[in-house]
């Protein structure tokens, strides 16, 4: 049993010959099936999928057909007045029925014979719970059909435009219906082969009184009731070449054909369009979900990044570490050594920086004194300005660039207003 | 089960469920940000950390060299009694050639450190200029590991063409 379909699925939901027929069209394929049981018939739809299409034609037995000539064209109007006839007609409050109805025949007002417009139409309705007890096993799967219909409608809508009639199977009963220009205007049924044909006359008799015409040129059979062909075709009073094979599958009218009244409930449609306002509330819940989510996963899978960024990072450092501890050490022990071997800090380097940078042979150093790591300089200038300057000059030299140098403001010496200064460097 | 709440309760649910959501994400958006700005920072040190690294293994071959060299070149202390007299003797050499007089000559004592073992010799100085700057560059060369750890020089207050030089000098031996 192939049930993948995935895209929007039309399933009809029909009775036929010992049962009902489901035939499931879409996505490119078209399936039918048979079942016992309306109950199996809907066991063997395909799996929900959203914008499905639920059609089921309920049987005749179901149904109340009734027909008026109403004093009207306007279908508002006649909708009115059928609901009014149906009050006064049916067994039950018309609350609790669905209904619908087909005009048969307009006949226009004529002021001269004082006679108005006028419709000929014939009603069907069903009784809801009856109709709801029957579609029990969707409705509790929340599958809630979007087109309900009477299957004789259907077997109507093959009928040719000439006045004809139609035998036909639905689940175990048979069903004798006369069709007027493609619509169905009497309909009874039987609960056998051999109960119609006896019943026959009668049932023309009660087409007569119902205004039904019973004079056929054609009858439409159900091949399932073929053996039956010959006097069947003969109590229909057509010959047996015009005996035409009735389609089993529900049809649409051809044309510009008005559709077949929909018996669905209004709160059916309301829970199916609540149903898909829910579906696609999801959707829009998952899609968020996902993108949420994937956000999520981004986040972390950055951090996982920057994680493993951080331990090859730490991987190179730990590979280097032993190299770089015996530079280290080295730098260490070049450094500690450098009072002995690095030339920029020996005495003789600093005075000869020292004596470089004198601004003039009048500037003059008095005292020098050097530690291990530090000098002072002192001495005296002809002028604060020539003090500065050495102190400027010193610091641009590039040997003493390792110390800190720093120097007082000079002192002024009476009489001759000489400067003296200090200068000091430390590593 | 959903179906079966009143639309009441349904808000009720719903209001709950977003709460519950809302404190998720902070609590996912807090560890998050706890652990990226943690993992940053850690980032950031050690590219820091292999960066200096790196810069100081650029520097390889110098090190090795200057390494090699102090090894070679350091000299080693072959008599800690008799190390201080050699390194008189080597400054009164210097001074003799450079016309500088050597005054108040003190011998100092061993100092072990951890990378080396410092020899020293106090002195007192009087000469001209150019003789006392000719005797510190014979003195003081890389290869003689001679640090003057202390030079204190000054003007001769009674012949102002003289300098008076107070060192302590020391000779760095390997440890």
């Amino acid at each position: 049993m192939d049930r993948k379909i995935n895209l929007p699925t039309t399933a009809s939901l029909f009775p036929a010959a010992n049962g009902w027929h489901l035939l499931v069209t879409g996505d490119g394929q078209r399936r039918a099936q048979q079942a016992a049981t309306f109950a199996e018939a809907v066991e063997l739809l395909p799996s929900p999928t959203p914008g499905e299409t639920i059609r089921v034609a309920l049987p005749t037995r179901l149904a109340v057909f009734e027909r008026f000539t109403l004093p009207s064209h306007d279908p508002a109007e006649l909708e009115g007045m059928v609901q009014h006839q149906l009050e006064k007609t049916l067994p039950y409050p018309i609350e609790e029925t669905t209904h619908g109805f087909e005009v048969l025949s307009r006949r226009d007002a004529d002021p001269e014979a004082e006679r108005g417009a006028e419709s000929t139409l014939i009603a069907g309705a069903v009784h809801r719970a009856a109709m709801e007890t029957l579609c029990a096993p969707l409705l509790t799967k929340n599958r809630h059909p979007s087109e309900v219909t009477f299957r004789a409608l259907h077997a109507a809508a093959q009928a040719p435009d000439a006045a004809s009639c139609g035998v036909w199977m639905e689940e175990n009963d048979v069903v004798f219906g006369i069709f007027e220009e493609g619509v169905l205007c009497f309909a009874e049924i039987a609960d056998s082969p051999a109960r119609l044909q006896e019943n026959f006359s009668q049932m023309l008799l009660s087409a007569e009184l119902a205004s039904a015409s019973t004079r056929f040129e054609a009858l439409l059979l159900d091949p399932a009731l073929d053996e039956f062909r010959a006097p069947l075709a003969k109590l229909a009073g057509v010959p047996e070449r015009a005996v035409i094979e009735l389609c089993t599958e529900p049809r649409e009218r051809g044309g510009d054909g008005s559709p077949f009244p929909n018996l669905a409930p209004e709160a059916w449609r309301l829970e199916r369009a609540r149903q898909a306002r829910t579906r696609r509330f999801k959707q829009q819940c998952v899609k968020v979900g996902l993108a949420y989510a994937a956000c999520i996963i981004l986040a972390f899978v950055y951090l996982g990044l920057q994680g493993s960024k951080l331990r090859a990072v730490e991987r190179e450092l730990e590979a280097t570490r032993p190299q770089v501890d015996n530079l280290v050490t080295a730098q260490a022990r070049w450094r500690a050594l450098a009072p002995a071997i690095d030339q920029r800090r020996f005495t003789v380097e600093l005075l000869n920086n020292v004596f470089e940078s004198l601004p003039s042979g009048d500037t003059r150093v008095t005292q020098f004194n050097q530690g291990k790591s530090d000098f002072m300089v002192q001495g005296e200038a002809p002028n604060a300005a020539e003090a500065i300057a050495l102190v400027e000059k010193l610091k641009s030299v590039e040997g003493l660039n390792e110390y800190h140098l720093e120097a007082g403001q000079p002192i002024l010496l009476p009489p001759n207003d000489h400067a003296q200064f200090s200068i000091s460097g430390k590593l | 089960m959903i179906n079966r709440l009143s639309s009441r309760e349904r808000g009720m649910m719903a209001a709950v469920l977003g709460i519950v959501f809302v404190f998720a994400n902070l609590m996912v958006f807090s560890t998050f940000k706890k652990k990226h700005t943690q993992v940053s920072a850690d980032l950031a040190a050690r590219k820091l950390e292999l960066n200096s690294q790196r810069e100081i293994l650029a520097q390889r071959d110098l090190w090795a060299q200057r390494d090699a060299w102090i090894t070679a070149k350091q000299p080693k202390l072959e008599s800690r009694e008799r190390a201080g007299v050699a390194l008189l003797e080597d400054i009164k050499q210097a001074a003799k050639a450079h016309n500088v007089l050597l005054e108040s000559p003190e011998l100092g004592t061993v100092d072990s450190q951890p990378l080396y073992q410092s020899v020293s010799v106090g002195v007192q100085t009087k000469s001209s200029w150019a003789a006392l700057i000719a005797f510190l560059n014979t003195l003081q060369q890389p290869e003689q590991f001679i640090v003057f750890e202390n030079a204190n020089l000054k003007i001769d207050p009674g012949d102002k063409t003289q300098m008076r030089g107070q060192f302590r000098i020391a000779k760095w031996f390997a440890p």
